[in-house]
């Protein structure tokens, strides 16, 4: 394919965000969601490898389907008056449908089974924007979804998911894997955040994008796939490992790392609003995605064989140098910098 | 207090760009002279005798922060013969580790609001986690890690929930204040409390979650077992009294289990390191015999039950600190840790034997070394708590002189054993190891206000 099409695609997805985000009518939502996925579509499969266009031809299904939930959903929330029994719980009929549809198509617990499959098949560049870029459409929606009524089932996947990303994770050795379920975990934290305010939800995301971005990146530089080979680059490209191994350690929520700041709003908030039953479940999940983590993180850090030794340090010069030092004093400090902010906005 | 923490950050900044012939020194000095500003906090004030910004300091605080610091450049001394055939880098990322581990538990000791305390509580885990993993000398050291690292986030994770849930309701969580969030008749506080205090119990550690402690121990280099026995498990006890400040009275009730739980901790602890036969997990256990008074000492809720408890607490880490150092003297050279290897060393090594000498007498609890002070304090906060408590702190203490004493006469007396080659004399860096260690135990008998 081309390479000069792909502003195109860009633009559009860009565009898909803008029109979801200020349009009034639910057509108009329904229609930038679309915009989204199928500007997207393409990108995915861009090296039409047998096993991205099976990646790709899984998230156009899923998504496709999540798009048409949500046009029925929102046709019947402008229908008459439909009134199911569980009304009291989920609101009307209509807000579920069109929130189911967004469950799905985020890739939060029960709809989750895509996110490991097509993030397996994809490369890493298209699967860091399928985790993080295309995430943001469906938050959108989802935070102007979120209400007194709907709020407990959406605890309740956010609660699932953060176990279910931790347990499914455990068994992982492709690293591609291990980060599509890091990312329903941390979609499970994400929803939660949701459910008590828009601006914890938004300011999670932010730090999970922040914090993800450079673990994609790094692997896809050091091209490593299975666990394996980020054990063996660790002699290859020692800070370059670091990065990921930092990275990890980060996304797991483990002080002094930044990414302990939003484990650390969500339970915060969540306590504020009496949630207690939804922090405990989801530090729960923390704790089994712990040992993941922890595992990469050894093989990023710990582990050295008695023969291996240090490769000329030529990492530390230029472009690629700064950039190293720079993301890891950003994960070391960043808890610094972020407590001190939110303290002087108190 | 400030200038203290940032200290440590500028030592590992030191560290991290100095010559590599100079990076021992630099650490090594560099920790020694962060005593001082640490020694000048030292005020005789029982209460809170400073205040700066977030941090604070009363004798508690100002107490384990001298103790931690101290042990810096002992922990550095201790470990640079081990790692002379490591890569330059590799010493460097050792040493970095250490002063940072030591950089966050300062920010523990000092912190004035018990979410910089967690913050910090936690991020002394990674540093600790390199050192036991990445520089332990056997296989087993990947699951010693994981299992330390699995116990700590398992209690801290609840800590966190309930930190953050006292903060909602009473608004701060700053450590100047007294404040109750629950009232006392109601039934939530029970596992308020629990989540509260279980990060902690994990930490000292008490008898029923302390399996992670010999596997570390063992495993660790002798910088890792240092910090670990002489710092890190005084975090759980530091942590546990600063948080049983949230509760007041109305935890004593679930505190009796816990009490019940130590003192059969204690009393089994010492069985188990009368038949041990590695002489790391020998000290590692009697560590956890000698916390499970500490446990005891705090959970009673006394005034006495504290002071007991900060002095075994301040002991117990210079002198199990010593005891760890000692045994690495020997394993460097004998390359074995079993009790059967190392018999006679007295023949061998004889000045050393008076830092064994002393430290196993110290261990034991034989007057006038503080270990009997701080036992004598904490076990008459126990006996005031039930009278049959007697029955199982004087096995305790019978049991604990019994290991003591089995440990040092199965390592200095008896024949010296056949076939070792090369054991070369004691260092003037090894007997500087025990006179620091044992020089601040000894002074404090005669001193022992500062710890009241």
């Amino acid at each position: 394919m081309s390479p000069y099409i792909s502003p195109l695609f860009g633009l559009a997805m860009g565009s898909s965000v803008l029109l979801i985000s200020s349009s009034t009518h639910w057509v108009f939502v329904w229609l930038g969601l679309e915009l989204g996925t199928l500007a997207f579509i393409p990108m995915l499969a861009w090296w039409h490898s047998s096993l991205e266009v099976e990646a790709t031809v899984k998230y156009f299904i899923i998504q496709a389907m999540a798009a048409a939930v949500f046009f029925f959903g929102g046709l019947v929330m402008t229908s008459t008056e439909y009134i199911s029994g569980l009304s009291q719980f989920v609101g009307n009929f209509g807000e579920v449908l069109i929130m189911f549809s967004i469950i799905m198509k985020l890739g939060l617990v029960p709809f989750h089974y895509w996110v490991v499959d097509v993030v397996q098949g994809l490369n890493y560049l298209p699967g860091m924007v399928l985790l993080t870029w295309q995430k943001v459409p469906g938050l959108m929606v989802l935070v102007q979804l979120v209400s007194m009524q709907n709020g407990l089932i959406l605890l309740i996947f956010g609660a699932l998911s953060a176990f279910w990303g931790g347990l499914g994770g455990l068994g992982q050795t492709q690293m591609r894997k291990l980060l599509a379920f890091s990312s329903i975990a941390h979609l499970g934290w994400l929803v939660s955040g949701c459910v008590v305010g828009t601006m914890l939800g938004s300011m999670y995301f932010i730090l999970y994008v922040v914090l993800s971005i450079p673990v994609f990146v790094f692997l896809y530089i050091l091209n490593n796939t299975h666990l394996n080979q980020v054990r063996a680059s660790l002699v290859s490209n020692p800070v370059a490992a670091m990065v990921v191994g930092v990275g990890f350690l980060s996304l797991a929520g483990l002080p002094p790392f930044m990414g302990f700041f939003g484990k650390w709003l969500v339970l915060t908030w969540l306590l504020n609003n009496f949630l207690v039953g939804g922090a405990v479940a989801l530090v729960v999940g923390a704790l089994v995605s712990l040992f993941y983590y922890l595992r990469v993180s050894y093989m990023c850090m710990v582990i050295l064989g008695p023969q291996q030794i240090m490769v000329s340090l030529s990492w530390r010069k230029g472009f690629m140098g700064s950039l190293l030092g720079g993301l890891v004093v950003l994960n070391l400090l960043g808890l610094l910098l972020v407590g001190g902010i939110s303290s002087l906005s108190k | 207090m400030y200038h203290l923490v940032l200290g440590y950050v500028g030592l590992v900044m030191s560290v991290w760009v100095c010559d590599s012939k100079v990076m021992w020194r630099v650490g090594q000095i560099g920790g020694l002279l962060l005593v001082v500003p640490a020694l000048g906090l030292m005020n005789l004030n029982l209460f809170i005798s400073g205040v700066s910004g977030a941090m604070t300091s009363d004798f508690m605080s100002v107490a384990l922060t001298v103790l931690s610091i101290w042990l810096l450049p002992l922990m550095l001394v201790a470990s640079q013969q081990h790692m002379v055939n490591e890569a330059k880098f590799y010493q460097r990322v050792f040493i970095g580790c250490q002063v940072f581990l030591t950089g966050g538990l300062v920010l523990a000791f000092l912190a004035s609001d018990l979410l910089l305390f967690y913050i910090a509580f936690e991020s002394t885990l990674l540093p600790t986690l390199m050192l036991i993993t990445r520089w332990g000398a056997q296989k087993e050291r990947y699951q010693a890690g994981t299992y330390f690292m699995f116990f700590t986030m398992v209690g801290s994770l609840p800590l966190l929930v309930c930190l953050l849930g006292q903060y909602q309701l009473s608004g701060s969580l700053a450590l100047d204040l007294m404040f109750v969030g629950v009232s006392k008749g109601e039934y939530i506080i029970n596992f308020w409390w629990l989540g509260c205090v279980v990060a902690f119990l994990v930490k000292l550690p008490l008898y029923g979650t302390h399996l992670w402690l010999p596997k570390a121990h063992v495993e660790a280099p002798i910088a890792g077992s240092m910090v670990l026995a002489g710092v890190l498990l005084k975090l759980g006890g530091y942590g546990m009294i600063r948080v049983s400040y949230l509760w007041g009275s109305s935890a004593l009730v679930s505190g009796e289990v816990i009490l019940a739980l130590a003192l059969w901790g204690m009393i089994s602890m010492g069985a188990i390191c009368l038949r041990q036969t590695d002489l790391k997990s020998l000290i590692a256990y009697s560590s956890v015999g000698h916390m499970a008074l500490v446990v005891g000492g705090v959970m009673t809720g006394t005034a006495w039950g504290y002071n007991g408890a900060m002095i075994l607490m301040i002991a117990h880490g210079l002198v199990s600190s010593c005891l760890f150092s000692l045994a690495n003297s020997w394993y460097e050279r004998g390359h074995t840790r079993n009790l059967i290897g190392s018999r006679g060393l007295i023949m061998l090594f004889p000045l050393i034997g008076f830092s064994w000498l002393i430290s196993s007498l110290m261990n034991l609890a034989l007057p006038p070394a503080i270990n009997l002070f701080g036992e004598l304090v904490a076990m008459v906060a126990v006996y005031n708590w039930s009278v049959y408590s007697v029955a199982f702190m004087s096995l305790g203490a019978v049991l604990t002189a019994g290991y003591s004493l089995y440990m040092y006469g199965m390592s200095q007396w008896g024949n010296v054993m056949k076939g070792y080659k090369n054991l070369y004399i004691i260092t003037s860096r090894e007997y500087l190891l025990g006179l620091l260690h044992l020089m601040p135990a000894i002074y404090l008998i005669f001193y022992l206000g500062l710890m009241f």
